[in-house]
């Protein structure tokens, strides 16, 4: 219990708005972010000869 | 043990505690396009600073860290300007509606966002997040008692909120009444 100190009713009501939130599904752009960062970094160890032209997000036109 | 690919384990880990995270984010700032923000920019981080972490700590932890220094050095910078927090909390709502299903959150949210910054982080790292006091003063950077102290004061100050605003039930009439009386001077 971690309720030292917190209170009964506030606490649940903390708790219950917070895994209200925590149970929606992760937003796709979390998840498509985390790919990106991990292919990133995957061909970047496999090229590290090449030069870089993989880049993240930027692009200037 | 195997040497497997340290980058998938520290990727998996880190998606396993993101709902949390994120969760911590909307508790923080609101369910504002901000939260995601700071959700995004702490991922980064995370993950630039990979090198620094080591498997079988607090994962958690660390992150929540990464997130709250994140959003005060945000704040530090911005000079404070959100102190607006009806301001933020109208845009919320009118953002969202649809996924508040329950009066009672949006209540609870609102009173959640009168508490000062520190007071409110306090509450959520102790009383929702699951984590300790003693983890709660290192996420937060501070001692102990101070944690304690936060979170008792946090607690009774939403008990104040609450309890005025059910028994109040029409906040903004303590607003426009002495406006309307005025006008009935003229």
């Amino acid at each position: 219990m971690t309720t030292e100190g917190v209170d009964g009713q506030i606490a649940h009501r903390l708790r219950s708005f917070y895994l209200s939130v925590q149970e929606e599904p992760i937003p796709e752009k979390f998840l498509e972010l985390l790919e990106k960062l991990d292919l990133a970094e995957q061909r970047g160890k496999s090229t590290t000869e090449q030069d870089g032209d993989m880049q993240l997000g930027s692009q200037d036109r | 043990m195997s040497a497997q690919e340290p980058a998938n384990t520290f990727k998996r880990e880190l998606l396993s505690i993101l709902p949390s995270l994120r969760a911590f984010a909307i508790s923080l700032v609101g369910r504002h396009h901000e939260a995601d923000d700071l959700v995004q920019d702490t991922i980064m981080k995370a993950w630039a600073k990979q090198d620094q972490f080591e498997m079988g700590t607090n994962m958690k932890a660390w992150l929540f860290t990464i997130l709250r220094n994140e959003l005060y050095s945000k704040l530090r910078k911005r000079g404070r300007e959100v102190q607006d927090s009806d301001g933020l909390l109208t845009a919320n709502l009118a953002q969202h509606p649809a996924q508040y299903g329950k009066l009672d959150m949006q209540d609870f949210q609102r009173a959640l966002e009168q508490l000062p910054d520190e007071q409110r982080e306090a509450i959520i790292l102790v009383g929702a997040s699951g984590f300790s006091y003693e983890e709660a003063a290192e996420i937060s950077g501070c001692a102990l008692g101070t944690i304690k102290s936060r979170v008792n004061r946090a607690r009774q100050k939403l008990q104040e909120i609450l309890q005025i605003t059910n028994e109040g039930e029409f906040g903004p009439d303590a607003v426009s009444a002495p406006l309307t009386s005025r006008a009935f001077m003229t």
